[in-house]
């Protein structure tokens, strides 16, 4: 090796955190024929003493390949639930991709059943764990209108499901333009009434709200507050159905 | 009267609705409209009853002619009074939706001056909702018993669920407290939706064009501790609404009192209890595969406090137990108490790559606490089997604590585990107590 480092030990792949970056690494460890040691994006790379780190670069060709091969091996439904387990914050999630692909490589379709395999499982959980916040976040998220017509949303899930949110409220308001603001990891998501970008949010300042914002936040709170029978109150029941780290988004309670 | 004032008043009204899901429907939004309906529907609060709030819930007014005795909005009753304007309701609710505070409109009404005249109030509203403002989201509507057909069915192509409320659960019951509604004006506009649907699926294989009517099915509601009607009588009326008039849901609403009829409780607590149980006796009706005769009869007429309607019914029917995991039929995983639809559907998919433990089945997020009792994996019980009979069950399913043994990857139980020397159990310690040992 080139760089000197012992050959024995196990690699570390480095990618840049993209979907296709993820099935590259997943591409150079196949072919090096040595199972990894871990995969990891770029910004949670810790480096330890003794461990090998081999960076790859984002090659598309590489992911296409990788991935026509999982989606014929392993069918579109399973293609999602990669796609979704890669958006978790889960620590061991490239590698439970990672070991779900080979599983799927050797036994085909017969993989997505074998739930008592520990990488299978992981990969079904996050998966799970991510549909089930953004199901819920679509319900929490509260947009506001801007001066100039521009919807602003600002929020902060624990998985990276700002792609998600985003395709859901561009399909949801065709003609209206969006922001929706990931301040745990400083993205945002746009759409401008043609397509959706995400970018970094540094130094992003929000537009005023508009005039009769208020008036409409104050309706709504009226309504919240209107809608509750008395008698029945639960607020066991309704911390349980909405969880306390929601409550930041859910402003009107 | 502003639009505050109103909308405080007609929410207050409203709310003894049950029904606030937006399920059911799937929708898109076309270039220049707005909204669109996810089938698996959507909540976007809950309000401090622990309810999920997915629509905007309003009347459209709270004027009525009719007198129930149980409803807050009737004739005698002195209560601040309002209605809406159609273009402002309607305004009202595109703010709301664009902000993402709503999935959608639940749009019922008071009757004012006949059922023809409210049908066509809403309809008004509608019409705003999805030719002008092409809203493409999610709308229940109230179909006004009473109204003329065309009415009705005017408001089926707009909306995706319509709802007829049966309000008490017998004739009897109507009789004496709803004089005005008769059973007949309940089923007849009830019978149309049904008939309009089933047209529909008919006619959408012949023509791809055909206009959709009411996409997300009818439903109703009953109110549930204001009449002596029992939970059998409950169930079987909703099990045959669901068979003869193909509904989709019947909510139960357990009665706040808010009249003062001699004929009605008064100064009750809302049977909040005999509601949950009612709602799980329904969903074994509608996803497990029971019958309203399996799950009570004119004996046992009503449902029973401590255990759940499935768990009563498995503690009756032992013969049937233990399930064996890894080989029993769909239908009968469905039938364990604590497994439910989803879990059946994992074990069934697992099963087939591989035979499956206790351990296992904790990793596929198999709710034990409840099911322990019922089931083995290869042929083996997690307690010993000396010990499974109705009695060791029913005080173990009753319990407030849990009493399962530890189950790790580790440790298999075999027959000749010891459990005398383990410590005693909570349901052994409750026995020392009460001196039953």
């Amino acid at each position: 090796m080139p760089d000197g480092t012992i050959l024995d030990e196990a690699a570390v792949y480095v990618y840049d955190g993209s979907y296709d970056g993820l099935f590259t690494a997943i591409f150079d460890a196949v072919y090096s024929r040595r199972e990894p040691a871990d995969i990891v994006s770029d910004d949670r790379l810790q480096l330890s003493f003794a461990t090998r780190y081999i960076e790859t670069a984002t090659d598309l060709a590489k992911a296409a390949r990788v991935k026509k091969a999982a989606r014929e091996k392993l069918g579109a439904q399973a293609m999602k639930r990669i796609y979704y387990a890669y958006l978790s914050s889960g620590e061991d999630r490239e590698m439970s991709v990672y070991r779900f692909l080979m599983l799927g490589f050797r036994m085909g379709k017969k993989a997505n059943s074998f739930l008592t395999d520990s990488a299978v499982f992981n990969v079904m959980s996050l998966s799970r764990s991510v549909s089930r916040e953004t199901d819920k976040m679509m319900g929490f998220m509260r947009f506001s209108i801007m001066e100039g017509g521009i919807q602003y949303c600002r929020f902060s899930p624990d998985n990276n499901i700002l792609p998600l949110t985003l395709s859901h409220f561009a399909a949801r308001f065709p003609g209206i333009p969006l922001v929706i603001h990931d301040t745990r990891r400083r993205q945002l998501g746009i759409y401008d009434t043609a397509n959706r970008y995400i970018v970094s949010a540094e130094g992003y300042v929000p537009p005023e709200k508009s005039s009769d914002e208020e008036c409409f936040e104050g309706l709504w709170k009226l309504f919240y507050n209107t809608i509750g029978i008395k008698e029945r109150k639960n607020l066991k029941l309704m911390k349980q159905m909405m969880p306390a780290r929601y409550f930041r988004h859910v402003w009107e309670m | 009267m502003d639009t505050n004032e109103k909308l405080r008043i007609l929410t207050a009204s409203a709310k003894f609705d049950a029904a606030c899901t937006s399920s059911g429907s799937r929708r898109k939004s076309f270039k220049g409209g707005i909204g669109s309906a996810v089938s698996a529907g959507c909540c976007h609060a809950f309000s401090s009853d622990g309810r999920c709030i997915s629509l905007l819930k309003v009347l459209y007014t709270n004027y009525c002619i009719n007198d129930c005795k149980y409803c807050i909005c009737r004739r005698s009753n002195d209560i601040e009074r309002a209605a809406f304007e159609p273009k402002e309701l309607a305004d009202l609710f595109m703010n709301f939706y664009r902000r993402n505070y709503v999935e959608g409109l639940f749009l019922s009404s008071g009757v004012v001056k006949n059922p023809d005249y409210t049908a066509e109030r809403l309809l008004e509203v509608l019409k705003l909702l999805r030719e002008e403002y092409y809203f493409c989201g999610y709308i229940h509507v109230k179909a006004i018993p009473g109204a003329s057909p065309e009415l009705i069915r005017a408001l089926g192509l707009l909306a995706d669920r319509m709802s007829v409320n049966i309000e008490l659960p017998s004739e009897n019951s109507l009789k004496l407290l709803a004089p005005q509604k008769t059973k007949e004006s309940v089923t007849k506009p009830m019978a149309q939706i049904r008939d309009g649907i089933i047209q529909r699926t008919r006619e959408i294989k012949l023509f791809r064009s055909t206009p959709r009517f009411v996409p997300a099915g009818q439903s109703t509601q009953m109110i549930i501790g204001a009449t002596p009607d029992t939970d059998y009588q409950i169930i079987r009326l909703s099990q045959a609404l669901y068979r003869t008039y193909g509904l989709k849901r019947v909510f139960y609403s357990a009665y706040v009192p808010v009249g003062s009829h001699p004929a009605l409780p008064k100064d009750i607590q809302p049977p909040l209890l005999r509601e949950h149980r009612l709602y799980q006796a329904d969903w074994l009706m509608r996803f497990y595969g029971f019958t309203a005769d399996e799950i009570l009869s004119e004996e046992k007429s009503h449902l029973d406090p401590l255990l759940d309607p499935k768990a009563f019914w498995a503690l009756n029917h032992l013969d049937q137990f233990p399930v064996e995991i890894n080989t029993a039929p769909y239908e009968m995983l469905l039938r364990v108490p604590g497994i439910g639809v989803n879990c059946a559907r994992r074990i069934a998919a697992a099963r087939r790559t591989a035979k499956l433990t206790f351990a296992d089945l904790k990793k596929l997020r198999v709710q034990l606490k409840n099911s322990v009792y019922f089931i083995t994996c290869g042929g083996k019980y997690i307690f010993p089997s000396y010990k499974m009979n109705h009695s060791f069950i029913y005080g173990s399913l009753t319990a407030s604590s849990s009493m399962l043994p530890a189950i790790t990857e580790h440790r298999q139980l075999t027959m000749n585990d010891d459990f005398d020397s383990l410590p005693p159990t909570a349901e052994e310690r409750v026995k020392c107590l009460t001196g039953q040992f």
